[in-house]
């Protein structure tokens, strides 16, 4: 298992639209998934989950991946989110 | 319909039920009660969870169909734009996690699906609605929508989307799905017990021309199917079990508010001038790109006020130069040979979205100007936006929520620098572009002469100046009757603020719902105001009455008007004006609430 923190860089934090990507791109890893904030975990691959996080910009969240390839998961989506899911 | 119908299904007495007018007209016909809600799910245990699941699979697959064909309705009705609002239910439906885990439950808990669908869907939405974030609660209406479909699809109930004859559609609360997929009937009107003048459904009914009025609060309690009914979208109300002669009253006025309407639309091209020659501007305010198409026909002179701020919605975020710069440019395009006057992002008061971000106070909070000035690079990208638009047509800027002439100087120093900044970039705008301040709060009205040095332009904003002014929020129900536009203490301000602009030699516009107030017309016209900025719908009417004042004639009475001392003085002469004056107008436009 692997994990780490990242912080939402855009200014509208976790809306609808990197939502939808995000989850996108975790769909691409066989490892789980899971986003937690304050406590707060969902499940990084669903969309109706991720958009209940209700991350603003500034949020910090757990990313954390489990699985054969959560090296590589978690590179992608912590490189995602200091893109500011490119919405900078 | 004929006496005889309708002493057969209306037993009881008449009835007449105040609303919000949604979109404008007058239908009158039999009621069809749309039932959604009570939806009752049971708890009920299965034996076998391999057919509860086969269910749940053909239900969700029904509802992505439904929502997939409203989807292209919308598209091939309204455009791509406004359909991009059904995507979110396709990708909810299609959330492989969150079906797992409700497969899972049924399988390990042994419960019927509608219960479990129910109770797992019920958990996200109560994550949303808590938040105060404006985005995060639309989305749990339509979370709630996908969880509705999915139920209604359980029980194996077809939608009732298609139907014979003409009727009013009752509901308690029109989704954006329902307002296009009804539209395929000959439907005469929507009725609901929720929702807003701003709701999607309701800008898809002006849209689609389909007369509503929404927000009674418990038109489903007291209306039945086949029920006669009256819906009077310009008023807002609605007429359950009308008399025969109340149906005659009606049917009498929808002729002549049609006849009205067709007259004043074949007029809206001419100038909006006086009968003595004054020549003043009648103005479009714009929310939504998909309203461009009305300038034209509506006889807008040019665009008086673009909200910006819609544009967050639409995109979930704030869109960047380029994005906006295309939105801006389609306006100015539109607006073509007038000019377009963009307000800089009005975020904040009740309309907040940052997200963790409350105040106590938020009317008195960091909003508008306050906001973007500190966040210099959000106003720097705004403004290169809209000089990057002024290339293709006559752009003008404007600030909001300004308080002191200091904003006003720090505002025009950044846009100097992103004028810079596109100048070393090459890029073509607009070097004569203008920029004027809204006064909407009492410290700019009483200095909008040493702010008028620093701008080419003043535009009112009455909402915001009445209820700083009076120091009543209008949401507040314990006060809100207090709100009070044509206090005389209002009156005296806006004239103030005109005559402050005159003096240093600039243009007064208003872009707050009193320019789109044809009770007020003569007044505004009279206290000098020099451009009007109101919902498209209104423009042909505030022509119709400036093009039938004298300009003169107007200034006496407007003195007269001023040295009043209550609103109600206030009011009723001007009410009997218009009445007396434009008998047609006055009915079709000034609701029971603000005429009485």
């Amino acid at each position: 298992m692997v994990q780490q923190e990242v912080v939402v860089k855009n200014r509208l934090g976790l809306h609808t639209r990197p939502a939808a990507s995000l989850v996108k791109l975790a769909a691409k890893f066989k490892s789980e998934f899971y986003l937690e904030r304050d406590g707060y975990r969902v499940n990084g691959k669903s969309i109706i989950g991720v958009m209940t996080l209700a991350a603003e910009e500034g949020a910090r969240i757990l990313l954390e991946f489990e699985g054969e390839d959560e090296q590589a998961a978690l590179a992608a989506l912590v490189d995602f989110f200091d893109r500011g899911f490119d919405e900078l | 319909m004929s006496s005889e119908e309708k002493d057969r299904l209306s037993p009881r007495e008449e009835l007449v039920l105040h609303g919000i007018g949604a979109s404008p007209g007058i239908a009158i016909g039999k009621a069809l009660l749309l039932k959604k809600d009570g939806i009752v799910v049971e708890e009920k245990s299965v034996d076998d969870t391999a057919a509860e699941l086969a269910r749940l699979q053909k239900a969700v697959e029904r509802s992505a169909y439904e929502v997939e064909k409203i989807y292209r309705t919308a598209v091939e009705k309204i455009g791509n734009d406004q359909a991009k609002i059904f995507e979110a239910q396709l990708l909810m439906l299609s959330d492989p996690v969150f079906f797992d885990a409700v497969k899972r439950k049924i399988t390990k808990t042994k419960k019927n699906a509608e219960y479990v669908v129910s109770t797992e869907f019920s958990k996200q939405v109560d994550q949303l609605r808590h938040s105060k974030n404006e985005i995060f609660r639309q989305r749990a209406m339509e979370i709630e929508d996908a969880k509705n479909r999915i139920l209604r699809n359980l029980a194996e109930a077809k939608l009732k989307s298609r139907f014979e004859g003409t009727p009013i559609v009752v509901t308690s609360e029109l989704t954006p799905a329902d307002a296009v997929l009804l539209s395929r009937n000959s439907v005469l009107g929507y009725v609901s017990d929720f929702g807003g003048a701003r709701s999607h459904a309701s800008i898809l009914s002006r849209s689609l021309g389909i007369p509503a009025v929404v927000g009674l609060k418990e038109a489903t309690r007291h209306v039945t199917d086949g029920v006669g009914i009256i819906l009077d979208g310009y008023r807002g109300i609605i007429v359950v079990n009308p008399e025969e002669s109340t149906v005659k009253k009606f049917s009498e006025r929808k002729a002549w508010c049609e006849k009205l309407d067709s007259e004043l639309m074949s007029e809206a091209a001419e100038p909006a001038l006086t009968t003595d020659g004054r020549r003043v501007a009648v103005e479009a305010n714009i929310e939504l790109l998909e309203e461009l198409p009305l300038l034209k026909t509506h006889g807008a002179d040019g665009i008086g006020l673009f909200r910006t701020e819609p544009i967050i919605i639409d995109f979930a975020s704030i869109p960047d130069e380029v994005e906006q710069a295309d939105i801006f440019r389609k306006a100015v395009e539109e607006a073509k040979p007038n000019a377009v006057v963009f307000r800089t992002f009005d975020i904040g008061g009740d309309k907040i979205f940052i997200e963790g971000h409350a105040e106590q106070n938020p009317f008195l909070g960091w909003r508008g100007i306050r906001m973007m000035l500190d966040r210099p690079e959000l106003l720097r990208d705004q403004f290169r936006a809209i000089l990057r638009a002024s290339a293709f047509g006559k752009c003008k800027i404007m600030y909001p929520m300004v308080a002191t002439v200091e904003e006003v100087v720090r505002a025009n120093a950044i846009l100097e620098e992103a004028k810079k900044s596109l100048e070393k970039e090459g890029v073509e705008y607009d070097r004569k572009i203008e920029v004027g301040v809204m006064i909407e709060i009492p410290s700019a009205a009483l200095m909008s002469k040493e702010i008028a040095k620093h701008v080419a332009f003043l535009s009112i904003g009455t909402n915001d100046l009445t209820q700083y002014l009076l120091a009543v929020d209008r949401t507040n129900e314990l006060v809100a009757n207090m709100f009070e536009e044509f206090h005389p203490s209002v009156l005296r301000t806006l004239k103030l603020i005109i005559d402050a602009g005159h003096e240093a030699g600039i243009k007064v516009a208003m872009c707050g719902e009193m320019a789109g107030n044809p009770l007020a017309t003569v007044m505004l016209l009279g206290m000098g105001l020099d451009e009007f900025s109101a919902v498209s719908s209104m423009l042909p009417v505030l022509k119709k009455i400036i093009r039938s004042t004298n300009y003169k004639n107007a200034r006496k009475f407007t003195r007269q008007l001023l040295k009043m001392d209550s609103a109600e003085d206030i009011k009723s002469t001007l009410t009997e004006y218009l009445r007396t004056r434009f008998e047609r107008i006055y009915y079709t436009t000034i609701s029971k609430e603000n005429s009485d």
